[in-house]
């Protein structure tokens, strides 16, 4: 019986792979992101660059041969920051979205499958939370526990769960009437259960698309947070730091190495996860296959 | 109507009350003793402690929390939201001017973007799979990713350093045209093609259901012509849509002010957020909350009535919430 159920489920999951594979920018964008992530992940332990070396010799110097990409204000390779921040930056956007993810599916299963005053409320802090600009709450929340990764990460995760709570509630709301459930119930199934294996099938489609959503949102939030110089520590690489070094019009007018490639590398990343959260969309969504 | 508006009302003033509390709470965290700053550290050696005190008390800051937020409160109810730490104006007047030159920031950037993303959205709807509607997409996925900050350094570098054509930032001085225009450009421009973004796509989405819907089949058959189909039955399909999104993206939009208007030194309420954090100035920022969440409240509420105006589909008094 059980394999009965998983053979017709990966039947029914190959058509999703299909329709994926068959979104060519979206199979592009994921190869280019598979690159960038193994760059920026493993790429630190294949070369010995640096990312906190300073040399005050080498103050502001233009790409050469020994820096491909120049040196920063410090006499700090550019290129070993912009590997370095895109580990820091892709952290941050990852586990805020994982986090904000799961937060959202316990929570939404919660108020969709409980109904009564536990959905009312939780509903109300959503509506809160969702008509705040997120950027001033986290400048709020940075100032408060200092910017350190954890701070980002928690702050985010706290800000962004409700997208991935209205999904999964209104899954749950519409299958709690159906007979499937209620035949499940009637045999005796609790909540875990019931979550496992009638919510999350339905859900995981649009969830994996809610967390690339999230992601993106997470590593321009970084981005502007340290840009502005109210996020990490300036010492410690990410993408944001590195760009908020162009402020200054001395360096914004004479040294493009100092900040096109964190600039392109924020905008390329974020544009190919959601070329990717797109090709899953339509993948999944049942609605498209009309 | 009136019931319902009331009723939404209602719930928007206990969720403000929540928020200030909230807000409250997390400003009074804040490390950092605004009393300590406030004092020269080296007035008179010994009085020194003495001194902190005395501007602790005159700022209100020597009660228990709940009996701070309650006499703020109890002001604030009465329109005096205190004064700032930094130069002793009233908050109110303060957040009054700065809230005016974001206003006509963002305003002016929502009706941009809504005049260029509703045309770009019918189009792509109307040449759904082709290459219109794949270069309009790819387009609205690139505003959502690039961020809003190095486009504008982008834009800055090219338009300002390069070719000096518009000036670096400011807010427009000498009162004309021209001057105002010229300031104006550039962070209305980048502001009004984040939001168009997602705008483009919401509009998209809601253009492509109608043309599937029978009454566009039923037009088309009687021989509609193709400019009065759009204008007369997709279009208004498309406006519910376009008020919730513009409502939803609202908050996002006052996120993105904070950047351009500190980038572009544009005298609003994000530069004045993010200058009030730095120097620790309590009834500023509380004020500058409580002003965003009225003003967002109060943009869902009216659009909520505009789409139950708009819609006839929406019945206002039959609706389970």
């Amino acid at each position: 019986m059980s394999r009965g159920l998983a053979g017709l489920r990966a039947g029914l999951a190959r058509p999703a792979v299909l329709r994926f594979t068959a979104h060519r920018l979206a199979v592009v964008a994921a190869v280019l992101l598979t690159i960038v992530l193994a760059i920026v992940f493993f790429g630190p332990l294949l070369t010995s660059l640096d990312p906190h070396h300073v040399d005050p010799s080498q103050y502001r110097q233009p790409p050469s041969s020994d820096h491909p990409l120049g040196t920063d204000s410090a006499g700090r390779d550019v290129l070993a920051r912009l590997i370095y921040g895109g580990r820091t930056s892709l952290t941050i956007g990852i586990s805020a979205s994982l986090a904000a993810a799961v937060l959202g599916f316990g929570l939404g299963a919660l108020a969709g499958m409980t109904g009564g005053v536990v959905d009312s409320v939780l509903s109300r802090i959503v509506d809160v939370i969702q008509s705040f600009p997120a950027l001033i709450i986290i400048i709020l929340l940075a100032a408060l526990m200092g910017g350190s990764m954890t701070t980002l990460v928690v702050s985010m995760a706290a800000l962004e769960w409700p997208i991935a709570y209205r999904v999964v509630r209104t899954t749950c709301l519409s299958l709690r009437e159906q007979d499937t459930i209620r035949a499940a119930r009637g045999f005796g199934a609790r909540l875990p259960y019931l979550l496992r294996w009638h919510v999350l099938p339905e859900v995981v489609g649009p969830l994996v698309v809610v967390i690339t959503v999230v992601a993106a949102v997470c590593v321009l939030l970084e981005a502007a947070l340290s840009f502005l110089g109210l996020g990490l520590p300036a010492d410690v690489p990410s993408w944001g730091n590195m760009l908020s070094d162009a402020r200054s019009l001395t360096v914004l007018k004479n040294m493009p190495w100092l900040w096109i490639p964190p600039g392109a590398a924020i905008a390329g990343t974020v544009l190919m996860i959601n070329f990717v959260g797109d090709g899953i969309r339509e993948a999944t969504d049942p609605r498209q296959s009309r | 109507m009136l019931r319902f508006a009331l009723r939404r009302l209602g719930i928007s003033a206990v969720v403000l009350l929540g928020i200030t509390i909230v807000a409250f709470a997390i400003l009074r965290a804040l490390p950092g003793d605004p009393a300590e700053i406030l004092v020269d550290p080296m007035a008179a050696n010994g009085n020194r402690e003495a001194a902190v005190a005395a501007v602790r008390a005159r700022l209100g800051l020597d009660g228990s929390y709940p009996a701070q937020y309650l006499s703020w409160l109890r002001e604030a109810v009465q329109g005096n939201l205190g004064f700032s730490y930094g130069d002793g104006r009233p908050v109110t007047e303060v957040l009054g001017r700065r809230l005016l030159a974001t206003c006509q920031l963002v305003l002016t950037s929502l009706v941009v973007a809504a005049a260029v993303a509703t045309p770009l959205g019918l189009w792509a709807a109307r040449r759904r799979q082709r290459l219109a509607d794949y270069v309009v997409s790819a387009g609205s996925l690139l505003a959502i990713s690039v961020p809003s900050f190095f486009l504008a350094l982008a834009a800055i570098y090219v338009l300002c350093v390069k070719y000096s054509l518009l000036p670096t930032g400011g807010a427009p001085s000498t009162g004309t045209v021209g001057d105002t225009v010229s300031h104006m450009v550039l962070p209305v421009g980048i502001l009004a093609f984040a939001m168009a973004g997602p705008l483009v796509r919401y509009v998209r989405a809601a253009a492509i259901e109608s043309l599937a819907s029978d009454y566009v089949i039923t037009a088309k058959a009687k021989g509609v012509g193709e400019l009065r189909l759009i204008r007369s039955h997709v279009l208004p399909a498309c406006l519910p849509t376009l008020i919730t999104v513009v409502a939803a993206q609202l908050p996002a939009m006052l996120g993105g002010a904070v950047v351009i208007e500190q980038l572009f030194a544009w005298p609003g309420l994000g530069r004045l957020t993010v200058d009030s954090v730095l120097s620790r100035d309590y009834p500023i920022l509380l004020g500058v909350v409580l002003l965003i969440a009225v003003t967002v409240l109060l943009v869902n509420l009216l659009a909520d009535l505009l789409t139950a105006a708009v819609d006839t589909r929406v019945q206002l008094e039959g609706r389970a919430r």
